[in-house]
């Protein structure tokens, strides 16, 4: 009897040692993991009783609790490896950069865009310098972001924590924010903190990287990428503590490029499967930050998608550009694409603010934007009328006001062209799912062509991929775009345009975009307002790229401003608000930015880096003979 | 119930409160549907039984979701953006939600008329 107890007792000890032995070997990862977010929850414990016992009229307790907003926010940063990667959404309540956004992902194209409200430690931060604080709201941001972080801890999600898989996307993605918003204070309103944070979070990520390695020993990260990592944080170390004077330049360039590189082929290497929807766009094929196929904005081939043979890619584009040139596709066969687009000067019109409208004597609303680079943009349009290029295309053709034709005229203007008709029935053949030729082929045709310029490379991505140099000016200029002239909060790397990692949106902002220079009156065009009315979307417009810029004159929707010292000016004012505009819900800073006339003249510098080297084509000769005559007289690119 | 047939006896049933011309429309689209199924989806799913392929019966909520591209490793891998669109998609899940069920009994009834 007592033998037995013994040996029940002896074989239950030696289960609980095997356990207790088994779980620290084998899930060390995920004991970080757990001892993390049990770190941050009892920072957040404490924010949230300082602020209930607080007396938020009585400056020192104003700063007990900012201590401990601060306290959390790094207890925070030590999780932002998984959190961002693991649940996006839950992640915008404990660190939303907006108090209201309104979303319109990739995969939510076809739906209607719906309205998200952040909570979080960055909002309380910047709800702490408001005039009046109410304490309830302030309770409520974290209320929720505790709410929020109890949701990491559920089963759904930690079980990603069991394999290798979810950590080098994780991985991915915190190296791409490294590279476009963690050094520019896009979530951290106390620019003093922003270098500080990073070489924090920097440092903690290297107990991630530890513990991985050591959970994970067949999949584990290289010598070389943990020796580069190490620079990385010694660079971090030994740069200036202001995040105006770091180095954002060499930082990416050295450090965060090459580690994006060794990554990217470890996720090759070891078979990485996305199961989360944050992949959808990230292409695992480009290597580095700056390919221009890093991400998938929009499908260029159309109905052609499944083309790849060279040969036949051509065809498409042959019949595309004298598309694109055919004034047969208005309805006065005096207007094409080209009318507006110039090619020769990078796809837009440098030499009107807006252009004529179909009856040549009005002006359209808009500026002609330019078409290189577009297809990196989720939505299309300066409101996001368009979920694709090839709808876009549609629109222009039979809008009343540009092209004023119709699917059916074109359709038969352009099949009575022989040389066309013979085109596209071949470019049928490339389509089996289509029994007959549609506006669609046509459509296609035209944006794989105009997309094709989109592939060149500017002096800028050859200095950040070591393969030129940029002048002192030149960087400098990079480094207040990243910094103190806050540009890089909307204009992200790698397209300076607003697609942010993990590029799944196009982001819309208010800036106050005077109608007229001399700012008496703000734009009268409503925006992405016209297709999504809300006080948050009222003169919002699409965050362009900026690559190319140089050339691409006039700026902005109305394009009101003819050089890029106006437009530094605008901003380094503070915007339409800054300028004496009303614009409640303006979303750019109306603080003035302080840039001397130097500084300006450098970020210029670095602006014209920006400029792709593309090899633009003459227009064609002539267009395809129609079986009408009286078609025949229109003229290559149109009259006016 | 209205009943119509395509490629590889493929059956499609309509519900009968739909008007005639727009039964034609989705006949078009689930045809299409077809096709791209096939380009790209049959490779994996078409199941060759006693000579006969049978194409899964699929339910639209599986497809229509985003999460389809996703939904485990070899889709991730072929589905992408790059090889089929968000519409297409759409397309395909049209073409499900009105092929006949392969167990239904509808199904074989209509088959065995022909
Ligand atoms: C009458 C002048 C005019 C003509 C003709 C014209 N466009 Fe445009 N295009 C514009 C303007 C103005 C805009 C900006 C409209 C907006 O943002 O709402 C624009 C926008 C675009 C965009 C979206 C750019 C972006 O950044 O989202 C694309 C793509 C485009 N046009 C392609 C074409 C193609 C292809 C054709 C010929 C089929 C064409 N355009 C004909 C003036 C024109
Ligand atoms: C709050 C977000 C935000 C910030 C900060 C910001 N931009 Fe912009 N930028 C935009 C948006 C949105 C547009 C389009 C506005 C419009 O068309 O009215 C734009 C347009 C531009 C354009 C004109 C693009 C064109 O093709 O017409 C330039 C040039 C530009 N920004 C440069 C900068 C520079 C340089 C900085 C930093 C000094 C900066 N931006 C900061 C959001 C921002
Ligand atoms: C490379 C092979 C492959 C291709 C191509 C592929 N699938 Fe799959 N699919 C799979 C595998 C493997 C599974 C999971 C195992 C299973 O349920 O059969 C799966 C599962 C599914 C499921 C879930 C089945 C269920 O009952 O849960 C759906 C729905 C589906 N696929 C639809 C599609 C569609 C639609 C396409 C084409 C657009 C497609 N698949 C293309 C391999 C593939």
């Amino acid at each position: 009897m007592k033998i037995k107890l013994y040996t029940i007792i002896i074989i239950l000890f030696s289960f609980i040692i095997l356990f207790a032995f088994k779980s620290k070997e084998t899930n060390s990862y995920k004991s970080l993991y757990n001892q993390n977010i049990e770190n941050f929850n009892l920072a957040q414990e404490k924010l949230l009783t300082e602020i209930k016992a607080g007396n938020l009229n009585d400056k020192k307790d104003i700063v007990k609790i900012r201590q401990a907003l601060n306290e959390a926010r790094t207890k925070m940063k030590f999780l932002d490896f998984w959190l961002r990667y693991l649940e996006p959404n839950t992640y915008k309540k404990i660190n939303g950069p907006l108090p209201v956004e309104w979303e319109t992902e990739v995969f939510e194209k076809y739906e209607k865009p719906y309205r998200r409200v952040g909570c979080g430690l960055t909002l309380a931060e910047l709800y702490l310098e408001e005039d009046v604080i109410e304490k309830d709201t302030l309770i409520q941001f974290i209320a929720n972001s505790i709410n929020a972080t109890k949701n990491y801890t559920n089963d759904t999600i930690t079980k990603e924590l069991y394999n290798y898989h979810h950590f080098y996307l994780c991985n991915r993605l915190f190296l791409l924010n490294l590279a476009a918003i963690y050094t520019t204070g896009f979530e951290c309103p106390d620019t003093s903190k922003i270098i500080p944070e990073l070489e924090a979070m920097m440092k903690s990520n290297k107990q991630i990287y530890f513990y991985f390695n050591q959970t994970f020993e067949s999949q584990a990260l290289p010598n070389s990428y943990i020796s580069l990592y190490d620079s990385a944080l010694a660079f971090v170390k030994s740069q200036s503590k202001n995040y105006s004077t770091f180095n954002h330049f060499t930082f990416i360039q050295q450090y965060i490029n090459p580690l994006y590189a060794i990554n990217r082929q470890l996720i090759l290497k070891h078979h990485v499967i996305s199961k989360n929807l944050i992949d959808y766009s990230l292409n695992k094929n480009a290597e580095t930050i700056f390919d221009k196929t890093l991400y998938n904005g929009q499908n260029a081939k159309g109905l052609y998608i499944r083309v790849n043979d060279s040969v036949q890619l051509s065809e498409i584009v042959t019949l595309g550009k004298l598309l694109f040139y055919d004034p047969i596709l208005s309805a006065n066969n005096k207007r094409s694409c080209a009318s507006c687009h110039f090619p020769s000067q990078y796809f837009t019109d440098t030499s009107n603010s807006t252009a004529f409208q179909f009856d040549n004597s009005n002006r359209l609303s808009r500026n002609t934007p330019s078409l290189i680079n577009v297809q990196y943009n989720h939505l299309i349009m300066l409101d996001g009328e368009h979920i694709s290029l090839q709808n876009q295309t549609h629109s222009v053709i039979t809008n009343p006001i540009e092209m004023a034709s119709n699917q059916e005229e074109v359709l038969k203007k352009v099949l009575d062209c022989k040389d066309y008709k013979v085109m596209l029935k071949k470019l049928l053949t490339f389509t089996p799912q289509e029994s007959e030729i549609t506006l669609t082929h046509i459509t296609s045709a035209i944006t794989l062509y105009y997309s094709k310029f989109s592939n060149y490379y500017s002096p800028f991505d050859q200095a950040i991929n070591q393969k030129t140099v940029l002048s002192h000016d030149e960087l400098k200029g990079f480094n207040l775009f990243m910094s103190k002239a806050q540009c890089a909060t909307c204009h992200f790397v790698p397209h300076f345009n607003g697609v942010k990692p993990p590029y799944i949106g196009s982001e819309f902002e208010v800036l106050g975009t005077p109608k007229d220079k001399a700012y008496k009156n703000l734009s009268e065009d409503k925006g992405r307002y016209n297709i999504n009315p809300a006080y948050e979307t009222e003169n919002a417009f699409r965050t362009g790229s900026l690559r190319n810029i140089a050339f691409t004159q006039p700026y902005m929707h109305n394009g009101v401003f003819s050089n890029l010292t106006e437009v530094l000016d605008f901003y380094n004012t503070g915007g339409g608000a800054g300028h004496g505009l009303n614009v409640p819900n303006q979303t750019l800073s109306s603080d003035s930015l302080g840039l001397k006339p130097i500084e300006i003249k450098q970020i210029i510098a670095f602006l014209n880096t920006l400029t792709e080297e593309i090899p633009f084509e003459s227009a064609p000769k002539k267009l395809p003979i129609n079986k009408n005559k009286q078609f025949n007289i229109r003229k290559v690119g149109g009259e006016y | 119930m209205m009943q119509c047939t395509s490629q590889q006896k493929i059956v499609y049933i309509f519900p009968d409160a739909m008007a005639p011309d727009i039964q034609k429309d989705y006949e078009k689209q689930c045809k299409k549907g077809y096709i791209l199924y096939q380009i790209n989806c049959a490779k994996c799913h078409t199941k060759n039984i006693n000579g006969k392929n049978i194409i899964p019966d699929f339910t639209i909520e599986k497809i229509s979701a985003y999460e389809i591209r996703v939904a485990n490793a070899l889709h991730s891998d072929s589905l992408t953006e790059e090889r089929i669109t968000a519409e297409e998609l759409g397309i395909i899940s049209t073409f499900f939600t009105y092929k006949a069920r392969n167990s239904s009994k509808d199904s074989l009834k209509l088959l065995n008329k022909k």
